[in-house]
């Protein structure tokens, strides 16, 4: 297979990769899941629009019906469902309640917290509760 | 929670109460002589097992529960609990008004089980926790 790259000049150009192929091969989809992963997500903030990266998210939640993304410090809305999200995010986003998708490289601390639940304690200072029907995807996430 | 966890949950605690009742009348039998187990009596306890398991239903829902619904539904479960178990005791002759003993006797095994119930939940998860916890340090490393 062969790989080629090409730099943007221009610095407002968005940024594509192409595949070519004969046909989708299990390799193929999981270097797609793992683009897709890595895309920056629309985030809104007043007037504002931003690119957010993966890596700098903490955690989708939903609140009366908007999803809000949550970073270090602060909070952004964007204009996406949680299944939709969980769709899209894969690797380090785990679903661990009804309503939060968590990047799982924020964990800090786990703790268990009130009939069969968790607290999860991130980086930040901040705690989400991870519910019990989601614990196995976590056990699994951590390779236990 | 759900109804897999809630049924999970509904298993566990009907062995913990049998249990904890033929333990009880156990030790209730050193007190009040004469006290002996029957295929009627025991058909009993496994009848009390399975409807005070059958309480866990009461911490259903379709949502995530929030701190304050979950002391309101465990306040809410105890009361039905002890109720349930205490008029099944008098419908069955296990105990009667004018034996205060025997109702002080019951209230304790229900709260001792009720406590090893919850203990066995808590250390559980801790284990799990400390598993987790284990494996976020190793991939800091």
């Amino acid at each position: 297979m062969r790989i080629i790259i090409e730099e943007l000049v221009d610095d407002f150009a968005e940024e594509q990769v192409v595949i070519r192929c004969k046909s989708m091969t299990p390799g193929l989809l999981k270097a797609i899941a793992a683009l897709k992963a890595q895309s920056p997500i629309i985030a809104y903030k007043g007037q504002d629009i931003y690119k957010m990266n993966p890596e700098e998210i903490y955690y989708f939640e939903v609140v009366d019906n908007k999803t809000f993304l949550y970073t270090q410090k602060e909070i952004y809305e964007i204009r996406l469902r949680l299944y939709e999200l969980e769709k899209d995010l894969t690797g380090d986003f785990l679903r661990i309640s009804k309503s939060v998708i968590l990047n799982v490289t924020k964990i800090q601390a786990l703790r268990p917290a009130m009939n069969s639940r968790f607290e999860a304690q991130l980086d930040n200072g901040e705690t989400v509760i991870v519910s019990r029907q989601y614990v196995g995807a976590l056990k699994e996430k951590f390779g236990l | 929670m759900s109804i897999r966890e809630i049924l999970k949950m509904m298993v566990l605690s009907f062995f913990m109460i049998v249990t904890g009742i033929v333990a009880g009348i156990w030790v209730i039998g050193f007190f009040v002589p004469g006290l002996s187990y029957s295929p009627v009596g025991f058909g009993r306890i496994l009848l009390t097992g399975l409807l005070t398991a059958c309480l866990f239903i009461i911490f259903y829902s379709k949502t995530d529960l929030t701190a304050k619904k979950m002391i309101r539904r465990m306040a809410i479960h105890s009361v039905v609990l002890v109720f349930t178990t205490l008029s099944l005791a008098f419908y069955w002759g296990w105990v009667s008004l004018n034996t205060p003993g025997m109702i002080i006797a019951i209230i304790a095994i229900i709260i001792i089980i009720y406590a090893t119930v919850a203990g066995m939940f808590f250390f559980r998860d801790r284990r799990f926790a400390e598993k987790i916890n284990e494996a976020i340090k190793r991939r800091r490393r």
